[in-house]
């Protein structure tokens, strides 16, 4: 449904190349929720830019629905819905409801099939009793919930959604997971950009993780997990062990200590150590009380990754 | 919408101080002056005015509202969803243009209905060759139009097409004083411009009942305009939405 072919993007500013996006491939399914991670000027939304074709590549080129963004650009278009999660893309003095009408009108709805589309919508979003509201008056989730209706409107096969959540209310947030929810459940393919890593996990089936403008990473949560070997161990000891010891420890990878608990943290570099790390402990004079171990989560294994960029 | 009201009165409001204003300058050469610059214009300087200042408000309309509507909506930040739409831009800028035309003939039915009425400006109109002159003058101009166009989506601000043409228009055309006061080099260079010779047919076919015949030469000329600015405008506008989605700019204002 999508797939991205060496997309490379260079700007040029101020007789400075910025290198933007850097040679991505990837391919998303039909029916496949595509979480985009990365920090801030990673390229995530350059990336979106171009699958959208309001930006043309350097070189490189992808496919949407079928169609190439470079010869195909208004067939790609009518595949797909943008919700850009930026505020300037309304009219501010129209309401709600004008603005998706009027953007509505310009996909060719017809009249009739245009209003069932926005009330099913707005009260989809529960943002019905605010449609009259001039687009400046509403809050800054109620606007995300326009952004996204409006990608809606034709009921795309492919959604791009840009940030569709960041900085608004819980509630709005938790509304707006729903519906891309449920957009999958309904078999609709969605690269869903965002900061937002417990978003992520819930919500995606594959993840890419950018940073300066490359694919450092992707694939499924899952494969990512087993991919990335370390595993967070934290032992609770008899009584908290001395220095010697916590030297032997950093052996195994990054320690963090708590004294007052007893506890030691250990960032596993190879979990196939686990059991070497038991040895140690069972041959030390200090008895071991408890032991627990986790995998990294999304948000951990993005920081290693990214090497803790925008943090 | 109150703002888009006193928008509406204000404008109204200030084309009919204009029409006083061609009045009182019309009072001091003369209403039937026998100066020899009007004779073949009907010598009436008030109907002088009125025709150029009308074909000027076109003039400004059909060079400045494709890039002024594009101007809007990268301001507003609607470009990219305008874009993104089903209906190409083109369409978009032509429905945005036809509202402003409307608009504009609004305007210009107060300022005839005044001279006429208020200030007995008298017309001796032949309407299809004043037709086929307005519709060419538009076409051609809007040409030129769509060249400021494409200026416009890579530079933003500042339109050196149109700013240069419309200064160009109102210094050189004849709208105020008729071309032949002009010195040699600049009434040559007037010459060169489309709204010269539309403006100078509008005239005639306006107080003098020219027919299409007796404006064939300005019609000739207006036909190669178009024919020449059309293309161009479609280039123009082409290489510079193209530019602005190479560098990535189409939100940018």
């Amino acid at each position: 449904m999508i797939e991205l072919q060496s997309l490379k993007k260079v700007f040029r500013q101020k007789r400075k190349e910025v290198l933007a996006v850097d040679n991505v491939s990837f391919e998303v399914g039909k029916g496949v929720v595509y979480g985009l991670i990365g920090p801030n000027g990673a390229g995530k939304t350059t990336l979106v830019k171009l699958l959208s074709t309001l930006i043309i590549p350097t070189s490189g080129t992808a496919f949407i629905n079928g169609y190439n963004i470079l010869t195909q650009d208004s067939e790609v278009r009518k595949s797909i819905g943008l919700a850009a999660g930026t505020e300037r893309s309304f009219y501010y003095r129209l309401s709600g409801w004008q603005n998706l009408w009027f953007f509505g009108a310009l996909q060719k709805l017809n009249s009739n099939d245009l209003k069932n589309r926005i009330e099913s919508l707005l009260k989809r979003l529960d943002i019905y009793s605010e449609k009259d509201k001039d687009f400046m008056k509403c809050s800054t989730g109620e606007k995300r919930k326009l952004d996204l209706a409006r990608c809606l409107l034709t009921d795309p096969p492919v959604l791009l959604l840009d940030e569709p959540t960041t900085s608004i209310d819980p509630y709005s947030a938790m509304k707006i997971r729903e519906v891309i929810g449920e957009l999958k459940d309904k078999g609709r393919t969605i690269i869903l950009v965002t900061h937002n890593l417990s978003e992520a996990e819930r919500l995606c089936d594959r993840v890419g993780i950018m940073s300066e403008g490359r694919l450092v990473k992707e694939g499924s949560l899952a494969n990512l997990k087993t991919e990335v070997p370390t595993k967070r161990v934290t032992i609770r000891l008899e009584i908290f062990p001395p220095e010697e010891f916590l030297q032997r420890l950093k052996a195994f990878g990054e320690v963090k200590t708590k004294p007052e608990r007893r506890e030691v943290e250990i960032m596993l570099l190879d979990s196939k150590k686990l059991n070497e790390l038991l040895n140690l402990i069972n041959s030390s004079d200090i008895s071991l009380e408890a032991i627990q171990t986790r995998e990294l989560s999304l948000e951990e294994i993005f920081i290693k990754y990214t090497h803790g960029q925008g943090q | 919408m109150i703002s888009y009201k006193t928008a509406l009165v204000l404008q109204v409001l200030s084309m009919l101080v204009t029409t006083a204003s061609f009045y009182f300058l019309a009072k001091l050469v003369g209403f039937q002056s026998n100066n020899p610059y009007l004779a073949q214009y009907g010598g009436n300087y008030m109907s002088f005015l009125i025709i150029g200042v009308i074909f000027q408000s076109f003039v400004s309309v059909s060079q400045n509202s494709f890039s002024s509507t594009i101007r809007n909506e990268q301001l507003m930040g609607t470009l990219e969803s305008l874009l993104l739409s089903r209906t190409p831009l083109y369409q978009i800028l032509i429905y945005s243009t036809l509202w402003t035309f409307i608009f504009t003939l609004v305007n210009i039915a107060i300022i005839l209905a005044a001279a006429i009425l208020v200030f007995k400006v008298s017309l001796n109109v032949n309407y299809l060759s004043a037709l086929i002159i307005f519709i060419l003058s538009i076409i051609s101009l809007g040409g030129i139009g769509m060249i400021s166009a494409g200026v416009i989506m890579v530079t933003k601000q500042g339109d050196p097409v149109s700013w240069f043409v419309t200064l160009l228009s109102a210094f050189l055309s004849g709208v105020y004083y008729p071309i032949e006061v002009l010195p040699k080099f600049l009434k040559s260079l007037a010459l060169i411009l489309p709204n010269t010779h539309a403006l100078i047919a509008l005239r005639q076919t306006l107080t003098n009942h020219y027919s299409i015949s007796q404006v064939k030469g300005q019609i000739l000329i207006l036909v190669i305009f178009a024919l020449v600015t059309i293309p161009l405008g479609i280039i123009s506008f082409k290489l510079g939405f193209d530019r602005s989605r190479k560098e990535g700019t189409l939100s940018y204002y």
